[in-house]
């Protein structure tokens, strides 16, 4: 199958040391790639390449088979969406507004949004639980409740791509489960390819279907999640001792050995 | 503090009463008490006093005319550079720009280009090409270690404020002949102004701010940030460079009506946000129609308030610009200082 983004010899830095060194990657579409490793190794920075906020001194990018600078700015936005690991919540437009920001790449200068839109917002805020919040100023929030407003603009882009950049880090259990949920659901019924790093890796094995380790700006391992998080490939990650659990229904868990 | 969530056309509707009331005060008030019957006469062009006629449509029509479109002009670059630079303090004056206009503007009057249509033209290019290279000197000055720092830019539009100032009054002392004309312009003031200047400036003011409230949804994603507004397709870069030309043009403009105005561009755009809100869709529009008003009443104040003579307009607006100002920087949080 075709695979839906290819990264190829993909170097990155922001001033002399390589952020990103060499990367080499290919999702196939309607897969859930968790992306695991230690601070600073580079996730937020590769998905800020694959939707062009950064770019790369070296190597390619394909989105659907197209070179990602052929793009308009609009165009790459119906086809890639991100939610940022940090964001300026200090700004009191409501949530509603907030979340009709997603319909952007739809509008044009004159086209601004129509009955079309809010029912889009409407549906995409339900779903991420935020509708009730429709009113409000963004700047009320709590982290978690900001953090579903931001996948609800996401999700209001309608892309094919969605980019997470650690989507459950500040949520509850209720809402980490729900989140993830909600992203298996929509790759089962959209067909959407969600990139997203995760820090809990007991949560990326549940969830994901491919698995990114990351470390030094190198991809190290790249495969089914269940075959690279991997007993030692978590010790060796992270340089730690790992506790392996097992439960009745033979799952794994992972716990750093105290 | 509760905002007022009113349709945003009933609002602007109450604005242009509230501005219409202000002007026909202002058109009455001045060294001639004017009845209001004898404006609306006058207006009319029905009045058989000719001397009143001339007063009220040659000298205090236009002034009125002159404030309210620069005070437009004023609060609107004010209220996109706030947003440009998500920085509650930004404004034509602290980021250089009136400055480098007034610096351009002042050149032109030195060399002698000043006269007919065109003289007002080529001037008025000239304070737009400086108002531009002072804001994007601010702005390269104000990175600190590469990142773009509030407190960095704050501290360099100052500096580099006062350092254009200065050239100014350098231009004066080298050229006497000059002075009188040129130091009351700085002064910033509607003072004979004519309707020569004033049919020049309108047309374009008006089509900059209707340009700028097109631009309300970009100005609402850049407020969260860049990053977040490239993430939903919006062209950032072309998005702060044509909002830099045209709010250069809009201060250029009114730097040459009036000379430099302090402080328009920051009370007017943070009193709207505290009454209407933060939404851009109608702060735009909103804050140009506060501006109008705001600048009409400082200038009719300016040329009421002493019996013999006036102030000038921008020693108003300081007044209540210095004060109010101190107060924002006081209330902001500290992470949005830097
Ligand atoms: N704007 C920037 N300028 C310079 N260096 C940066 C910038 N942003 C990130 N870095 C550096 O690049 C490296 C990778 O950062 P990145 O944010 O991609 O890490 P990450 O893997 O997402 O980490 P985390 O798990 O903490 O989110 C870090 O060493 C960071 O210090
Ligand atoms: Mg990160």
């Amino acid at each position: 199958m075709n695979p839906i983004i290819t990264l190829k010899d993909l170097s990155f830095s922001y001033e002399k040391d390589w952020i990103l060194d060499d990367i080499n990657l290919s999702v196939p579409k309607g897969a859930f790639v968790a992306v695991i490793g230690p601070n600073g190794c580079g996730k937020s920075t590769l998905l800020k390449t694959i939707c062009r906020m950064l770019l790369p001194q070296k190597g390619s990018i394909q989105i659907k088979g197209k070179d990602i600078n052929q793009y308009g700015h609009r165009e790459l936005a119906r086809e890639v969406a991100i939610v940022h690991q940090h964001a300026n919540a200090n700004f009191g437009l409501t949530c509603e507004e907030m979340v009709m920001m997603g319909r952007y790449p739809y509008q044009t200068t004159w086209k601004w949004e129509n009955k079309e839109d809010s029912k889009i917002a409407k549906e995409c805020m339900i779903y991420c639980g935020v509708w009730e919040f429709r009113r409000r100023s963004m700047s009320e929030l709590s982290g978690g409740e900001f953090q579903r407003l931001m996948i609800a603009k996401a999700l209001a882009q309608q892309t094919e791509i969605v980019l997470m950049d650690e989507p459950v880090a500040s949520l509850d259990l209720k809402y980490q489960i729900e989140i993830l949920r909600l992203c298996k659901k929509l790759i089962n019924e959209k067909g959407i390819t969600i990139i997203a790093p995760i820090h809990d890796i007991n949560l990326a094995i549940q969830f994901s279907d491919l698995t990114i380790i990351m470390n030094k700006g190198k991809i190290v391992e790249y495969g089914e999640t269940r075959e690279t998080i991997s007993h030692t490939n978590i010790e060796n990650l992270y340089d730690i001792k790992v506790k392996q659990v097992v439960d009745a229904e033979e799952n794994i868990y992972y716990f750093p050995a105290i | 503090m509760k905002k007022i969530t009113g349709k945003t056309g009933y609002i602007m509707l109450a604005l242009f009463v509230l501005w219409l009331l202000c002007a026909m005060v202002s058109l009455t008030m001045g060294a001639a008490q004017v009845t209001v019957k004898e404006v609306v006469s006058a207006l009319m062009g029905q009045s058989s006093d000719s001397s009143l006629s001339t007063i009220i449509m040659d000298v205090r029509l236009p002034r009125i005319v002159g404030a309210t479109v620069v005070g437009m002009a004023l609060a609107t670059s004010g209220t996109s550079m706030q947003a440009l630079f998500r920085n509650p303090m930004a404004d034509p004056f602290i980021l250089g720009t009136s400055s480098g206009a007034a610096l351009g503007i002042a050149v032109g009057m030195v060399l002698g280009i000043y006269s007919g249509m065109l003289g007002f033209g080529l001037i008025s290019i000239m304070g737009f090409i400086f108002a531009i290279a002072a804001t994007m000197l601010v702005m390269s000055l104000g990175r600190i270690s590469g990142r773009m720092s509030n407190t960095g830019i704050l501290l360099s539009g100052i500096v580099v404020s006062s350092f254009l100032l200065s050239i100014i009054s350098l231009l004066y002392v080298f050229n006497h002949d000059k002075i009188a004309s040129i130091y009351l312009w700085t002064m910033g003031g509607f003072n004979g102004v004519s309707w020569d200047k004033i049919q020049l400036i309108t047309l374009p003011i008006i089509i900059g701010v209707i340009f700028l409230s097109l631009k309300a949804r970009e100005f609402n994603a850049i407020t969260l940030g860049e990053d977040y507004a490239a993430g939903i397709g919006m062209n950032v870069e072309g998005f702060k460079k044509t909002t830099m030309i045209v709010t250069a043009m809009l201060v250029a403009f009114s730097v040459f009506v009036s000379g430099i105005i302090g402080f328009v561009g920051i009370i007017v755009p943070h009193l709207m946000r505290m009454i209407f809100g933060v939404d851009h869709k109608r702060m735009i529009l909103l804050s140009a129609m506060g501006g109008g008003i705001f600048l009409l009443v400082c200038d009719t104040l300016s040329r009421v308030i002493l019996q013999s003579g006036e102030i000038p307009v921008g020693i108003v607006t300081s007044l209540f610009g210095a004060p109010f100002f101190l107060l924002i920087l006081r209330r902001t949080k500290p992470e949005n200082m830097l």
